[in-house]
């Protein structure tokens, strides 16, 4: 029997993830026992050196273990979004489980490692079966950090209502595949998109696709499979909301975006026009209901339904200047949503504190630098210059109208300037309205190191672009 | 002859399926859910795919359904515990159901699917292992990374600190 040939060089990531996750079990077992602050640092040291292992990979397009693992500028593109987004996530989440005294640091690492490695395959394969296992290996790792707090009802809330429902999505999706494995008998995109050209009866394939496009319109947490993000958002410890809406979503819109425009781009006049309605739904849903949230992570949450309307846009248009734009602005968004969540972190964690607008009441007079960076990212969620928020949308907008859909960009456009309102009014509670404590805000360094280093990204790409510009069209070359 | 068994299976694995949803009593559930497994290992073994029929009953109808058994009889809400359903409407949930099962019958049986008639019998398991540790190999691995996932994840959740 010959077994086939593997390239370690083209899986050194995932393989460095793996036994870092793996050692991280063991090490908190029997040396490092509890050692919150060592743990996390193993952690983001290991996301690094797989970082530093993909960067070498540009420009190399070539496939191992028989296409199941592809190495393409997309896959890297998306991998090394999710990897700083795993990085930041366990920085944030250290003086986050000092806090609140959560118990089994070691395994919280690695599940978020676990998680990580799913993602990294989704964004990296071609098969609809490694799509599938990816997707379930970071869907079951982020049930289990969102039921991470344990002695937190709302966590145990959020993990249920989460986990109930991620099944029937998973298993909607599987339905989905087994209808397009049935009638093709690939499980390889490009290989099904072959046995599909000149085919009669493609009904059942568009029922197959239809199936999982509702197992990715839940993952990407897009109307209408939206009611629960805003409770396993508020529900789950804030670095785990800050990660389940920027990873999952990356990996899922790259796995999408892999199944549409590899396996099914004869159906595009179908799945467009799918798109358009979840676009339109999401964004306007998103944006009014965030309006009259009290909570911030509730708020965020919203928002992030919307955010993933815009993204939807871009697939709505399906050209490689959209999927261009789609790969910028959730490159973009993972930077000032980590942002924006590490201050929210900052304000919850000082005690007495919480997740509500109203902490944030005075903290311009508290914690200046807070203040001035939330703003940046508020302004940036809106999708406002200076900031790299406006470089996401006017790429995606600018696709839209060059095919046509000048009505959708202008719908997009409508809003941005509604979510202004409700991102302005947290400016609003930190510049105008008296704090109810005069005292400075302590804020821990690690939090303080994330604001900086995201509100650096965000303002560096908002005045210099280009550079991610050119590094999104590259990656996108082939999608559309 | 393997047709008329075919249909006494699927009927089996279709009633026993909705007994699953529809009765009250905990246990009755898990024990129909015994038989729709039963049914489906059936269904393998008619495909010759006696492997898959093996690992059906030994995995789901018997690990599996045994592992669910003693969950209920270790929570405190024991055997005897009543399902209830409170919330959705029933008659939407009806007209929904209703809706979407009309919308998969006309789909499946509007197409010509595309049959292979069975494999020798003795070339099943040969042919599934040469295609899992070749074609498939990196997701059997990565499937192993998700059972230990989830396995350091039931620990973590479940366990008294």
């Amino acid at each position: 029997m010959p077994l086939p040939k593997v390239n370690y060089l083209y899986m050194g990531p995932e393989l460095v993830l793996t036994a870092a996750a793996l050692l991280l079990i063991l090490v908190d077992l029997y040396f490092w026992r509890g050692r919150n602050r060592r743990l996390a640092v193993f952690g983001v040291l290991a996301l690094l050196a797989a970082a530093a292992m993909t960067i070498p990979l540009f420009g190399v397009r070539g496939a191992t273990l028989s296409k199941v693992m592809v190495v393409d500028p997309f896959a890297l593109f998306f991998k090394l979004v999710i990897l700083a987004a795993a990085a930041m996530v366990i920085v944030l989440s250290a003086d986050y489980i000092a806090k609140h005294k959560l118990a089994s640091v070691g395994e919280y690492y690695a599940i978020l490692l676990f998680a990580t490695i799913g993602m990294m395959f989704m964004a990296a394969t071609t098969d609809l079966i490694m799509i599938y296992i990816g997707l379930e290996l970071t869907s079951i790792s982020c049930y289990i950090l969102a039921g991470y707090h344990k002695t937190d009802p709302k966590s145990n809330e959020a993990v249920l209502k989460y986990f109930l429902l991620g099944l029937i999505a998973s298993a909607l999706m599987l339905y989905g595949f087994s209808f397009i494995y049935g009638f093709t008998g690939q499980t390889e995109l490009s290989r099904i998109a072959n046995a599909l050209a000149g085919q009669k009866g493609q009904l059942a394939v568009a029922a197959g696709v239809l199936f999982s496009l509702a197992g990715f319109a839940f993952k990407v947490a897009s109307v209408p499979f939206h009611q629960w993000v805003p409770d396993v958002y508020e529900g789950a410890p804030t670095p785990v909301t800050a990660f389940l809406s920027v990873g999952p979503k990356a990996a899922a819109f790259a796995a999408l975006a892999r199944i549409l425009f590899i396996g099914f781009p004869t159906f595009a006049s179908t799945w467009k026009i799918l798109f358009i309605v979840m676009a339109i739904a999401s964004m306007f849903i998103g944006n009014l209901l965030a309006i009259p949230q009290t909570n911030i992570k509730r708020m965020l949450a919203y928002s992030s339904i919307a955010h993933a309307g815009y993204i939807l846009v871009g697939f709505a248009v399906a050209s490689e200047a959209a999927m261009a734009g789609v790969l910028l602005y959730i490159a973009i968004y993972v930077l000032m949503n980590i942002g924006a969540f590490a201050i929210v972190l900052a304000v919850a964690h000082e005690p007495g504190s919480g997740d509500e607008v109203s902490n944030f009441s005075g903290l311009a007079k508290r914690a200046p630098f807070l203040a001035i960076t939330m703003t940046v990212f508020m302004v940036a969620l809106a999708g406002m210059p200076p900031t790299a928020g406006l470089w996401g949308k006017f790429y995606i907008f600018k696709a839209a109208v060059e095919k046509g859909l000048w009505w959708l960009a202008l719908l997009g456009l409508l809003n941005s300037v509604i979510s202004l309102y409700y991102y302005a009014n947290v400016i609003r509670h930190m510049y105008f309205l008296e704090p109810s404590s005069e005292q400075p805000l302590v804020t821990p360094a690690a939090f303080k190191g994330i604001v900086w280093v995201t509100v650096l990204a965000v303002l560096i790409i908002g005045f210099i672009p280009q550079p991610l510009i050119w590094l999104s069209i590259i990656s996108a070359r082939g999608f559309g | 002859m393997s047709a008329v068994l075919f249909y006494i299976l699927s009927a089996m694995l279709i009633l026993f399926s909705l007994k699953v949803v529809t009765t009250k009593n905990l246990f009755h559930s898990v024990m129909a859910a015994f038989a729709v497994l039963l049914s489906t290992a059936g269904i393998f073994f008619l495909l010759n795919a006696e492997f898959l029929g093996i690992v059906e009953i030994l995995v789901y109808a018997g690990a599996v359904t045994i592992l669910v058994l003693f969950v209920v009889m270790l929570t405190t809400a024991g055997p005897q515990y009543r399902i209830t359903w409170e919330g959705t409407p029933k008659m939407w949930t009806v007209i929904f159901a209703v809706l979407f099962g009309g919308m998969l019958g006309f789909v499946v049986l509007s197409i010509d699917w595309p049959t292979a008639r069975p494999a020798a019998l003795t070339d099943v398991t040969r042919t599934l292992a040469m295609r899992l540790f070749t074609e498939y190999l990196l997701p059997f691995e990565v499937a192993s990374i998700l059972l230990l996932a989830a396995l350091v994840g039931a620990i973590v959740l479940a366990r008294r600190d």
